[in-house]
């Protein structure tokens, strides 16, 4: 055969590999970059969309076996890379931020702090880059979570501030506008020119995906954000209490009314487990966060047990997902944020594709 | 071998089976435009670029008084459709087809994406 034949099938071959979340083969979708044909050798890349891709590898063994097999070809190399795509928007600010995730929950304490920092910490082990927002300004515990000492953030020109960094990732919280251990003493005005500040002024530099911590409840503060922040999504935290699951509906109903996707129900303490057993305790009843997401047609992103670990790991601020990252809490986070990454280009490549369904078109002459 | 031709009923429910199947996973529009007064122009999402004579889209209306129900016959004739037709509105319908109000004051008819695609290339009676 010659190279262009070659070219030709492993070009076939390639078509019958699919994308399980987009639903077309990744010919079409445009991953198949650099291919290099000489004599039998075969390589090229595959340029995902985000480095937390959930099937890199089986996509990876596809390529390599479907294109292995045809006559011809002795030798095959599959480079996987990524290119996150930007959530397209028309807002001024945050204009570096490729995507932009709001964690919210109805009632305080379920974990929502927690699960945006492991979130963060996840995606950034896939090697995308990353920053968080602590959005809480009444209550910041993220510099705790990531263990960045209270200081003043660098400022530069035109009021810029320029974040921390921990742990490979840009951070940004109201914390550091205080003393340490004084509660933050600033009344409604103030609180929103802080959140004014956070979306204007930080640098935050080329970002995958900057995920923002937002307070608990549905009051002023969350509906500033999700209304100023262009965000690609929002997550929900939920226990699988009865009482958490009445107020994680009210944050889906507040992400609905700004219409800004519901990217999914995250259930944190789904269950009790130690590291040393298998056995799950069901503590708070079973089901609860499923229900919700069945509620609204959400995806389930996932469940977090209830580990100790996770606790020692925020009081001394070393993330789990950071220093365990094989442990049953660092792969429940891990898989959470491939279900993220992919919910999030699932909507970009619904949303870019197609007409809209309000779709109108008046003929002229 | 003897191969059995379908039953006209029974080739249009297969039809319309297809139809269905297609909706669910075939291209749909990513970009819709008038390029003359006579001629739509469709881009679609496997970047196909599709040009349709609004008559002959007038012609081809899938809907139950322009196609009979049950032979699949067409119910307009060559010159029934006047050279002056033109849509005044198009419209997305959910996520798979295209309704058109004609400037003869038809507009029940919906073309989903599929049936697009069939008529692709297709000339005026
Ligand atoms: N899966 C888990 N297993 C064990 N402990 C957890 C888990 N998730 C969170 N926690 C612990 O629960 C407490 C509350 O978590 P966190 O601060 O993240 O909640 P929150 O929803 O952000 O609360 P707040 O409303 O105060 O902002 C923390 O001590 C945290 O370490
Ligand atoms: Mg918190």
């Amino acid at each position: 055969m010659t190279e262009q034949e070659i070219q030709t099938s492993v070009m076939a071959a390639l078509k019958t590999v699919m994308d399980p979340d987009l639903h077309k083969n990744i010919v079409d979708l445009g991953f198949i970059k650099n291919m290099k044909i000489e004599g039998g050798s075969v390589a090229f890349d595959v340029e995902l969309t985000t480095p937390a891709c959930p099937v890199k590898e089986q996509l990876k063994t596809e390529c390599q076996d479907k294109v292995g097999a045809i006559a011809g070809v002795s030798n095959v190399s599959v480079n996987m890379t990524a290119s996150v795509r930007s959530t397209e928007h028309s807002q001024p600010v945050l204009t570096t931020v490729k995507n932009i995730i709001a964690v919210a929950s109805g009632k305080g304490g379920v974990g929502k702090s927690t699960v945006t920092v492991n979130l963060a910490c996840a995606l950034s082990l896939t090697g995308a880059k990353v920053g968080i927002m602590d959005g809480d300004i009444y209550g910041p515990s993220i510099p705790k979570m990531l263990g960045i000492p209270i200081t003043p953030p660098k400022g530069g020109e035109n009021n810029k501030i320029f974040p921390h960094e921990k742990y490979g990732m840009k951070v940004i919280s109201a914390g550091f506008l205080t003393e340490e251990g004084q509660p933050l003493m600033l009344r409604g005005p103030m609180l929103g020119g802080i959140i004014q500040q956070f979306l204007q002024n930080v640098e935050w530099g080329e970002l995958d995906y900057l995920v923002i911590d937002l307070p608990p409840g549905t009051g002023d503060v969350q509906l500033t954000l999700t209304q100023k922040a262009p965000l690609s999504g929002g997550v929900i935290v939920t226990t699988p209490q009865e009482i958490s699951l009445i107020d994680a509906e009210k944050g889906v109903k507040m992400f609905q009314q700004v219409k800004v996707p519901v990217l999914g129900v995250v259930e944190n303490m789904s269950w009790f487990q130690t590291d040393e057993s298998d056995k799950k305790y069901f503590i708070f009843g079973q089901g609860g966060g499923q229900k919700l997401a069945n509620q609204f047609d959400a995806p389930m992103l996932g469940q977090i047990p209830i580990i100790p670990k996770i606790v020692e790991a925020g009081d001394s601020g070393q993330p789990i997902t950071i220093t365990d990252p094989d442990s049953p809490a660092g792969l429940a986070y891990r898989s959470l944020a491939e279900k993220v990454a992919a919910q999030i280009s699932i909507n970009q490549f619904n949303k870019e594709d197609k007409i809209d369904s309000g779709f109108e078109l008046a003929w002229e002459g | 071998m003897e191969e059995k031709n379908p039953s006209p009923v029974e080739q249009r429910y297969q039809d319309k089976k297809e139809l269905r199947k297609d909706q669910e996973d075939g291209p749909a529009p990513r970009n819709i435009k008038q390029i003359d007064p006579e001629t739509l122009g469709i881009t679609w999402t496997d970047d196909k670029e599709s040009v349709y004579p609004v008559r002959m889209l007038r012609e081809s209306c899938p809907c139950a008084h322009c196609i009979d129900e049950w032979t699949g016959q067409k119910r307009i004739n060559p010159g029934d459709i006047p050279d002056t037709i033109r849509p005044l509105k198009i419209k997305a319908v959910g996520l798979y087809a295209l309704q058109f109000d004609w400037n003869d004051g038809h507009s029940t008819g919906l073309y989903p994406y599929a049936l697009l695609r069939k008529l692709e290339g297709k000339e005026p009676l």
